[in-house]
Order: structure tokens, then C-alpha cells, then sequence
């Protein structure tokens, strides 16, 4: 059996620990009276009774050898930072909203009842315990992050004593030889015997007292429910332990259910007017062989991966934490009503599932608040790229580093709503070249540019910046960004501006060494929102380079440049290439990407129209212009083979052709008079005109 | 031999940070973010200076002749702490909301997220900046108490309420987070008034509120700190304060974690 199909089957086991809690709130009103029904019914007492046997404990058992499993793939930190925002959060903004919603049914529930002794009795309490609060169902989460903390320092504490492992190898060995029999349960269940076994609460409830209602640690429940987390924890250790379980399940079940059954019945076990050790010995027992027989019996059913499971899986804990308010508002509602138990349980339980399945796949299981529950979310209906998974990306091959890109996109789309901003466009960036990303409005330039900074997440395909993920920030570290329409911090001086953005990097340059390199020394001192637009302009340039980027993101960096910081601009940008930094530029001005570009990529409608050389690019369109004066008349010159255009400017005849040689032979025989010959080969604006024209 | 060796190897756990580096990034950060607080003179002014002649006029002077207080001195802590419960959120909810909501209008969230700041450093620094505005208030408002003479607390029991005070920004830094991260630059005045405005006079701490209105004090932020605060000081308050500060946790995670997400899905 795989670690695989073992874990399936152990996921499984957490949902049905969570959605028998779900069961056994819902029995809790036809035998108790809050609020008190007319339907009583006693079947339901025993099923309550059978449930809480084993459900908390069997729930950290999973939950003990979960915690192990995080802490091996994500590390310390990653297991932190995991159960922060899956056990912590939820405990927090759980309590905030569900417990006084809890408490408000509750209330509403007992006043509705015409016994005022009841109420008297619920609202009430007559105990209140030292720190008393009211946690209600979510103590577990409380209980789950005591236990992660206890663990995090025994572990940091085992780490250093135990380094060479010999003492985990000693543990390691006795719980292989405690799980291959049946005895497990009876040292498993010593700890809280000692605790419980005498302790008369054992009666009230059974089992061990829910630690619902103070923030003061309970020695019960940490002793007890400790056990089962740390018995989990040991079991991750050595998962192929789990056959046992498999193998024994149903010798385990039938232990758990013949003590339970002794519990109930048996004269002198069966609970008295004080509870006797027997009791408790048997109880206490029975929750651990039903524990264990219910986890083998679902690695022996359940290993298999199943989407109705898995789905179930994921929902469990949403339904968990939301059900409570709910179950007791409509057991309020119901108490009234006299209709036999066998109607009124199943009605409020298939109310309950049904309201709180759809609010899952509604509003969880697609939103962020499934992403925080189970650690991802399921979109409806899209695919997501590859960096959107919490998944860990397989490791890129190893390439030469030369050899590698600074940055690519590998088949990438994008699109908002329905109109597709980029439509499988494959780009890379190499090293230490100047590529100019070129296209109309709308082309789909920004949204790569945006992709490759992590502003945005692909739909589909890759997206890598330095080998990585963009969202990484060590990813980032190595490169600068200079983006349109943004405001910088306004009151802030140029020097102050370039100080900051020096600090996000490992190694900057001098602040002195930026305002030199970027011809921004004569603004060191004035505040941002003084400078004019092209001013901003080179402040926001220093910012870019400032930390020795190998990569440069510059998006329309000239617009607003007077010619003279224009040129300043360019003669720091070709530096820096010369020193082996790569740049990507977005301009609309064709001669800044002719005059400083290594490689072109012309964009449109989403799409790559063309990519080469400035000098290959250009070719694609195999045209001249012609100019001269002459007697000639354009019209003439029009019907010529060859000639694409000719039209008249200023005294001068202007031929756009595609035989530039054949046309000014003719041109020379026809007209003698024909003076200031000029031919000129197709630039990239003619290009760039020609190829979006075709684009569209 | 060695240029070999460097061109071969794929540089995959990318330029390292030193820790000092990064510590300094998250220091320059704050820095920064202080002193355009300072600069600012239309925030500056109101939320340092402010609570203090506000204080003195309505907290000292204008209870100088009621009998009740001539009567039980207690009460002058009482208006103490929501003095300075006030000049505490002021900072937080508009300094963070408002700010928050320009960075985001002027694009500037999303240049700084696309440069490698360290995680949360943003974020981090507008949070200390509305700590030190608030340390900075308190302590003025503290100073003004202690001088006309009007507090009965112990000196360990002022400490702990102004440490309390101070720290009891974050929940507030939290909701001004969250105006900031949704509202738009235009909006986030308005919402923050909303928020300030009926929480300063509603929870009852300057004044006694109606019957009928007493209950709904509870639904006001300022309120719990308002009570822990005073039960930090070892005053008497008809609430737990592990419920009141229960609420204040709970509100900085909620409302900072909504911001948070909101904050990492768009800019």
C-alpha cells in the first residue's frame, strides 16, 4: 500500500470525524433540554454516546500524524506559517462570528421553552471555570494550536539532545512492537485513565469534558487528546505502521464496540449514581480500539482516490466550523413540533447538510476562504496556470546559466473576461540583450510585462523570471522595474526615493554612483511631487537601476523627455547593457527600439506577429521609398509594375515600391529632368505599420 | 577553472539577502513612511498635536466644576482613557486608510510589488508609523494629565494602560487596512469617518449614553479598547477584558486578513 493511498484513506477518517461532530450536535437536542423537544428519544442518546467515544480522539490521531507530515514537506517555518492561516485564522475569525451566532440560537433556543428552570439553568451557569470563555466547538482549534506549539519546542529541544537519533530510533521501536498486537489501547489509554479514572465529570457527558468553555488549558482534554496527537505524530514516523491498523481493523472494532455495549449494560460497569473506575477503565479503552478500527477499517475501504471523497474531504472542515449556529437554531425552531424523532432528527440533518454544501461550493470552495481552509482553492470552470498551485513546480533542469533565460513566457495566456489580452505567446529574454516589445494599444504588452513581474498570474502556460516563479521575491531581487502612470511617494526627496528602493536589493549600487549613471544629481535634493512629468520620468529610471538588476523592465521609459534626457536615458541604458544587464522596453517611438533594441517582438491582438533582429524584422516587409522632383506625374508612376504607392509631397514625387532598382531605371529614362534622388530601405516603422495592418 | 565552475552552475536559490540587509530594508521602510507622516502637515497636525488642548478643555477644564467627579475622582481616568483611546485610532484608521487607498490609486502599491520588497514591509512600516503616532499622542495626552494632576492611577497601572493604548492601534491599523484596501482614494475619507466618527461618541466614552443605547456600545471597536485600557489600569469595567481583547485579536485578524488577501490578489 502506497504512502499515497494511505494518506486518501486517512483524510477520509478526518472528514467523518468532523461530519459524525455534525451527527452527534444534531442528536444533542432530542435527549437534553436545551432547547427541550417534545420528541425525546433514547435511540439517539446511544448514538450520541457511541460517536463521542471515539470521534475527538480518533480526530488527533490524524491530526498528530498531519501535523508531521506538514512540518517534513514545508519545513518549521512553511508548517507555521500552514497552521497559522489553517488552524489559528479560522480559530480567531471562527470566534468572532460563529460562537456569539452559536450562543444567540442557543439563548433563543432555551427562552423559546415554557420551563423556567431551564432557562434559569442555561443562562445561568452555575459553575464558571478559572478564565472562563466561551470557546465552543472551536476548542479543538484552540487545543490543536497548544499541541503545534508543545511540539514545535519538544521537537527543537529533541533536535539538539537527540542529534544522533538514537532515542527517536528507541521510540521508533517501541511503538512498532506496541501496534503489532492488541495491546496498544491499554497503554495508550493509561494517561488519562490516571486522570479520569476516578473523577466523577467522566459521568456527566461521558468520556473526557469538553474543554468548551475557559482559555485555562484542561487537564483532561490536553492529557487525553495530547495522547492521540502524539501517538499520530509517532505513527507519520513510520507510516508502513498503518498496515497494522489495516490488518487488525476489525478485531479492533469489535473490542471498541463490545466495551461500549459493557459500558451501557453490564451491571456493575454500567454507570451508576458515582462513577466507578471500571467505567471509565472501559470507556476510556473503547475509545481507542474504535479509533483505531475505524482508521483501519478506512485504509482497508477507502484507500483508493475518490472524487465524491475528495470533495467531501475538502468540505468537511467548512461544515465543521459552520454548522453549529445552525444546527441549533433549527433544533430551536423544531422543539415544538410534535413529530416523531425518526422524522424530525434526519429533516434538520439533511437541512443543515444541504444549506451548508451549497454555501461550500458556493462561497468557499472557489473563494479565498476555501484557499485558507484547505490550502488551495478550485476555480469554476477555468484551468489555472502552473505557478497558481500552492503545488511545488517541479525543479527546472539544471542548464548552463548562460545559457538559460533571464525571463520567459512559455505559451502564455491571459485574458479578462472574455476578450483575450494574450493568446499562447512564447517570449524569452536572454542575457545581456536589449529586447523591444513593440505593438499597438491593446496588443498584449503590458499584460506580459505584467506576468513576468507577478502583478498578474497567467490562465495557462509558464511564466519564469530567472528560472522561477515571478511571486518569489528572490526572483525579483534580480531585477528593476520601471512602470507607467505611477506616482511615487510625493513628499520624498530623489535621493530619498533611490535610498529606499536601494534597500529592497542585496547589493545596490551607491546612491551617489545611481544619480550619476541616471543624470539625476541635479534633482538629489528636490521632493517628487515638485518635479515636472520628465523629471518623474528619470527619478523613477534611478529607482530601476539602482540595485544592479541583471534583468530591466522598462515600460515607455522616454515619454515626457525633453531630447537632451532623452539621449541621457539611452546612452545610460546601452551602459548598462555593455556592463550585462538584459533590458525589456515598451515604446511607441520606433527609433528609440531601432536605435537601442538587440531584438524585436511585435505584438498584436495577443499574439507574437513577428520576432527577430531589428534588421530581420524590417525585412519582412521587402519595400523602399523612392523620392525626387521630376515632370513626372504620380498617377502615371502608379500603374507601373512594381510600384505600390506614389503620391506627390511638396514639389517631390514619393514611389513606395518592392523593386526599388527596376523602378529607378525607369524612372531615369523617363524623365531626364529627375533630380535629388533618394532611396531609402523600409524601416521598423514601416514594418510595425505593414505587420499590424495585416494583424488586424 | 573558475569561470567555468560559475558559468555551470544554475544559480537556483537566487542572490541571497543578508540578514542585516534585510532587516535594514524593513528599518528604511518604516523610516521613510514616518517621516512623510511628519511631512504631511494636515495629518501630522491634527493626530499629534490635537487630543492634547482637546483634553485639557473638555477631559480637565469643562469637568473642573461637576460634583459628580468632585465627588468620585476615578471618574477624571475614566475620561483619560477615552481621550487617548481617541487620539489613537485617529492615525491609524485615516493615516492607513487614506494612505493606503492613494498608494493604490497612484499605482505605487503595484511598483512596489513587482520590486522585491521584503514580505510585508509595506505594510509593516504603516503599521509602526500609526504605533508611533499613537505612543507619540498618548504620551502627550499622558503628560497633560499628569501635570493638571487629574489621574488616581497607580504609576504601574498608567503604564499598563498606555501600553495597552498603544498597542491597542493595531486593531484599528487593521480596520484602516481594510478601508484602504478596498475603498478608493476618493472613498476611504468618507469611510473612515464613518468609522471614527460614531465610534468615538457612541461607545460611550466621554459621556454616559442613553439606556437605550447603552447595549449597542458593544458593536464599537473603540469600545473594547476603551475597556481594556481602563481594566489594564485597574479600573472597574462591567466587562471580561479576555472578551474585550478577545474582540480587538480578533478584529485586527479579521479585518487585517481581509486586507491582506485583498492586498495580494489586486493592487
Amino acid at each position: 500500500m502506497s504512502s499515497h493511498e494511505r494518506l486518501h484513506a486517512l483524510d477520509a477518517v478526518r472528514a467523518f470525524a468532523l461530519l459524525s461532530g455534525i451527527v452527534l450536535h444534531t442528536t444533542m437536542s432530542f435527549f437534553l433540554p436545551i432547547p427541550p423537544h417534545v420528541s425525546q428519544s433514547a435511540t439517539l442518546n446511544v448514538l450520541f454516546f457511541l460517536i463521542h467515544t471515539w470521534r475527538m480522539t480518533t480526530f488527533f490521531i490524524v491530526a498528530g500524524l498531519f501535523a508531521r507530515l506538514v512540518i517534513a514537506r514545508r519545513g518549521t517555518r512553511g508548517f507555521i506559517a500552514d497552521r497559522a492561516q489553517r488552524i489559528l485564522v479560522p480559530l480567531l475569525v471562527g470566534w468572532i462570528i460563529l460562537v456569539p451566532l452559536t450562543i444567540g440560537a442557543l439563548i433563543w433556543g432555551v427562552t423559546r421553552s415554557a420551563d423556567p428552570t431551564t432557562v434559569a439553568a442555561v443562562t445561568q451557569p452555575t459553575v464558571v471555570p478559572a478564565g472562563a470563555f466561551p470557546l465552543a466547538h472551536l476548542w479543538f482549534l484552540y487545543y490543536l494550536c497548544i499541541f503545534y506549539v508543545a511540539l514545535l519546542a519538544v521537537r527543537g529541544a529533541a533536535l539538539r539532545i537527540d542529534a544522533a537519533g538514537h532515542l527517536s530510533m528507541l521510540l521508533d521501536r517501541g511503538t512498532r512492537a506496541l501496534l503489532c498486537s492488541y495491546a496498544a489501547p491499554l497503554l495508550l489509554a493509561a494517561p488519562i485513565f490516571a486522570v479520569l479514572g476516578f473523577d466523577q465529570r467522566i459521568a456527566v457527558l461521558g468520556g473526557i469534558p469538553t474543554p468548551d468553555s475557559s482559555l485555562v488549558p484542561q487537564m483532561p482534554a490536553l492529557v487525553g487528546f495530547g495522547t492521540a496527537f502524539v501517538f499520530g505524530w509517532l505513527l507519520h514516523r513510520q507510516l508502513d505502521l498503518l498496515d497494522e491498523l489495516r490488518q487488525r481493523w476489525l478485531g479492533h472494532l469489535v473490542a471498541g464496540v463490545a466495551l461500549s455495549v459493557a459500558c451501557q449494560t453490564v451491571p456493575g460497569i454500567k454507570l451508576g449514581p458515582t462513577a466507578t473506575p471500571l467505567y471509565a477503565g472501559c470507556y476510556l479503552l473503547s475509545s481507542w480500539y474504535w479509533s483505531f478500527g475505524i482508521i483501519g477499517a478506512a485504509l482497508r475501504f477507502c484507500d483508493g482516490e475518490s472524487a465524491v471523497r475528495r470533495y467531501l474531504a475538502d468540505a468537511s472542515y467548512w461544515l465543521y466550523l459552520a454548522h453549529l449556529p445552525l444546527v441549533f437554531f433549527l433544533a430551536a425552531a423544531f422543539a415544538k413540533l410534535p413529530w416523531h424523532w425518526a422524522i424530525k432528527f434526519p429533516l434538520i440533518l439533511a437541512i443543515t447538510m444541504t444549506v451548508l454544501l451549497a454555501s461550500y461550493h458556493y462561497l468557499v470552495r472557489p473563494t479565498w476562504l476555501g484557499e485558507i481552509l484547505n490550502g488551495r482553492r478550485y476555480p469554476r470552470g477555468k484551468r489555472r496556470a502552473s505557478f497558481e498551485s500552492r503545488a511545488p513546480e517541479p525543479v527546472p533542469m539544471p542548464m548552463p546559466l548562460a545559457a538559460q533565460p533571464l525571463a520567459e513566457l512559455i505559451d502564455a495566456r491571459k485574458s479578462y473576461g472574455k476578450s483575450q489580452a494574450l493568446d499562447g505567446v512564447a517570449i524569452e529574454v536572454r542575457r545581456g540583450e536589449l529586447l523591444a516589445l513593440l505593438g499597438p494599444n491593446g496588443a498584449g504588452k503590458s499584460t506580459a510585462i505584467s506576468l513576468w513581474l507577478g502583478l498578474l498570474q497567467a490562465d495557462e502556460g509558464q511564466v519564469r523570471l530567472m528560472g522561477r516563479s515571478p511571486l518569489e521575491v528572490e526572483s525579483r531581487r534580480e531585477i528593476g522595474v520601471m512602470m507607467q502612470e505611477v506616482a511615487l511617494e510625493p513628499l520624498l526627496s530623489v535621493r530619498e526615493l533611490i535610498e529606499l528602493a536601494a534597500s529592497y536589493y542585496p547589493q545596490p549600487l551607491s546612491i551617489e554612483a545611481t544619480l550619476e549613471l541616471t543624470g539625476t544629481r541635479p534633482l538629489a535634493g528636490q521632493r517628487y511631487a515638485k518635479l515636472s512629468a520628465g523629471q518623474k520620468r528619470q527619478a523613477q529610471f534611478a529607482m530601476a537601476v539602482v540595485g544592479q538588476p541583471r534583468l530591466l523592465f522598462l515600460d515607455e521609459p522616454t515619454v515626457g523627455l525633453d531630447v537632451q534626457a532623452r539621449e541621457h536615458m539611452w546612452r545610460a541604458i546601452r551602459r548598462l547593457i555593455k556592463d550585462g544587464c538584459s533590458v525589456v522596453l515598451t515604446t511607441h517611438y520606433l527609433e528609440e527600439a531601432e536605435a537601442l533594441a538587440d531584438r524585436v517582438v511585435v505584438l498584436a491582438k495577443g499574439r507574437v506577429i513577428a520576432s527577430g533582429s531589428v534588421a530581420e524584422v524590417r525585412s519582412t516587409v521587402s519595400r523602399s521609398h523612392i523620392s525626387c522632383t521630376g515632370a513626372l506625374s504620380a498617377d502615371e508612376v502608379r500603374l507601373w509594375p512594381g510600384v505600390i504607392e506614389a503620391i506627390r509631397e511638396a514639389h517631390k514625387l514619393v514611389i513606395t515600391t518592392a523593386d526599388a532598382e527596376s523602378v529607378v531605371r525607369r524612372l531615369l529614362a523617363a524623365d531626364a529632368s529627375v533630380r535629388q534622388l533618394e532611396v531609402r530601405q523600409a524601416d521598423l516603422a514601416d514594418a510595425f505599420t505593414e505587420l499590424t495592418k495585416q494583424a488586424a | 577553472m573558475n569561470t567555468l565552475a560559475t558559468t555551470l552552475v544554475p544559480d537556483a536559490a537566487g542572490p541571497l539577502m543578508p540578514l542585516r540587509r534585510l532587516l535594514r530594508a524593513y528599518l528604511i521602510e518604516s523610516r521613510f513612511q514616518f517621516i512623510q507622516a511628519l511631512r504631511a502637515p494636515a495629518f501630522a497636525f491634527p493626530f499629534l498635536l490635537m487630543p492634547v488642548p482637546l483634553y485639557l478643555f473638555f477631559g480637565v477644564l469643562m469637568a473642573a466644576g461637576s460634583k459628580e467627579i468632585a465627588a468620585n475622582p476615578v471618574l477624571m481616568n475614566y475620561s483619560f482613557s477615552g481621550w487617548c483611546s481617541m487620539a489613537v485610532m485617529g492615525p491609524a484608521i485615516f493615516g492607513i486608510g487614506i494612505g493606503l487607498a492613494m498608494d493604490r490609486d497612484a499605482n505605487l502599491l503595484k511598483l512596489k510589488r513587482a520590486m522585491p520588497l521584503p514580505p510585508g514591509s509595506y505594510l509593516i512600516a504603516k503599521m509602526l508609523m500609526s504605533l508611533a503616532f499613537a505612543a507619540i499622542s498618548v504620551g502627550l495626552v499622558t503628560i497633560a494629565a499628569l501635570a493638571a494632576g487629574k489621574l488616581t492611577l497607580s504609576p504601574g497601572g498608567l503604564l499598563a494602560m498606555d501600553a495597552v493604548l498603544i498597542l491597542g492601534a493595531i486593531p484599528f491599523c487593521a480596520i484602516g487596512l481594510f478601508i484602504g484596501a478596498f475603498a478608493s482614494a476618493s472613498a476611504a475619507p468618507a469611510y473612515a469617518n464613518l468609522i471614527y466618527l460614531p465610534g468615538i461618541w457612541l461607545s460611550g466614552m466621554f459621556f454616559p449614553l442613553p439606556k437605550f443605547m447603552q447595549p449597542w456600545s458593544v458593536i464599537w471597536p473603540a469600545f473594547h479598547l476603551n475597556m481594556t485600557a481602563l481594566a489594564a489600569g485597574g479600573m472597574k469595567v462591567g466587562v471580561s477584558p479576555v472578551i474585550t481583547s478577545a474582540v480587538l485579536v480578533s478584529i485586527s485578524v479579521l479585518f487585517g486578513g481581509l486586507a491582506i488577501r485583498r492586498l495580494a490578489r489586486t493592487g
